[in-house]
């Protein structure tokens, strides 16, 4: 198996477009004990091809912050109607170590060395990012994700 | 079928569950239209809030092949995955290990052996990075 990404990506972007490094970050406050969706919406303009994914969460629980992770996704791409995970993953499987801590002298130190995660994909002009997300806190938290990749846009 | 018309998407794949008499197994199946590069793991484990001693063996089933020296009671990734602190269920303070890199074929098989050093049971959680080779039309 010795394909490359590259090799489709130069096939599916047309040639004299612009290119520039972009970061597409999404914010999403989760009530207590809520699962919902999150849409990332990729611009009709310009399409986008991913490569690390970041982020960061919050593990408050009660009136505390324990520093447990009890935040869950899955993430979906709507241009491909494609899905990326095989079910919901604990985010401090794939943001680790991206917890913040926010409340003072509550739990284990912060770690917010965020580290990229591999996540080479290209998204489609006017595709969504869906992230299906789960708190399970008894507390709303609040969970980052940012992509960090190449944004493909026509000149005009 | 031209390799310039296949590419790699991200794939993701969770597991969790508890051990019997010390030792637990999971294992990915390819989807029948895909070949699967896995990339890298992570995994939390516990027991009663600590991390317990854990053995990992990694086997490409295609290949009747461990990846890891010893087969199951290898310990190559322990420094990665038995800090102190880090890795307790929900408490994951380590990236996940980039140093996996092998393929299995479409409807191929990897499997994952745990199993602690005391014969206690634990939990575990564990989330796989793979790349599946897509073929684009």
């Amino acid at each position: 198996m010795t394909t490359r990404f590259e090799q489709v990506n130069s096939s599916s972007i047309e040639k004299e477009k612009y290119e520039h490094d972009y970061l597409n970050h999404i914010e999403i406050v989760m009530p207590a004990n809520t699962t919902d969706i999150a849409k990332l919406s990729i611009d009709a303009s310009a399409s986008y091809q991913a490569l690390t994914l970041t982020g960061s969460y919050t593990t408050k629980q009660g009136a505390g912050d324990d520093g447990i992770c009890r935040t869950r996704i899955s993430i979906e791409d709507s241009g491909f109607s494609r899905k990326i995970t095989n079910g919901f993953i604990p985010v401090d499987l794939l943001l680790s170590p991206g917890r913040v801590k926010s409340v003072a002298g509550a739990g284990d130190a912060s770690n917010t060395l965020f580290m990229p995660l591999r996540f080479k994909y290209y998204f489609k002009p006017k595709s969504d990012i869906i992230v299906h997300w789960k708190n399970l806190s008894d507390t709303e938290n609040t969970l980052h994700l940012c992509w960090n990749g190449i944004r493909y846009e026509s000149r005009k | 079928m031209s390799q310039e018309n296949n590419t790699l998407v991200p794939y993701f794949h969770y597991s969790e569950g508890s051990s019997a008499s010390g030792q637990a197994s999971f294992t990915i199946v390819a989807d029948g239209r895909y070949q699967y590069y896995i990339r890298g793991v992570n995994f939390n484990f516990d027991r009663a809030g600590v991390v317990p001693d854990i053995n990992i063996g990694i086997e490409n089933y295609d290949l009747s092949r461990f990846l890891t020296r010893t087969g199951r009671d290898s310990r190559v990734y322990v420094q990665m995955i038995k800090p102190n602190e880090g890795n307790i269920i929900g408490k994951n303070k380590y990236y996940p290990s980039s140093r996996l890199h092998f393929g299995i074929n479409a409807k191929g098989i990897a499997r994952f052996y745990l199993e602690s050093a005391d014969n206690l049971d634990f939990n575990y959680q564990a989330c796989v990075f793979i790349d599946r080779v897509e073929v684009v039309l």
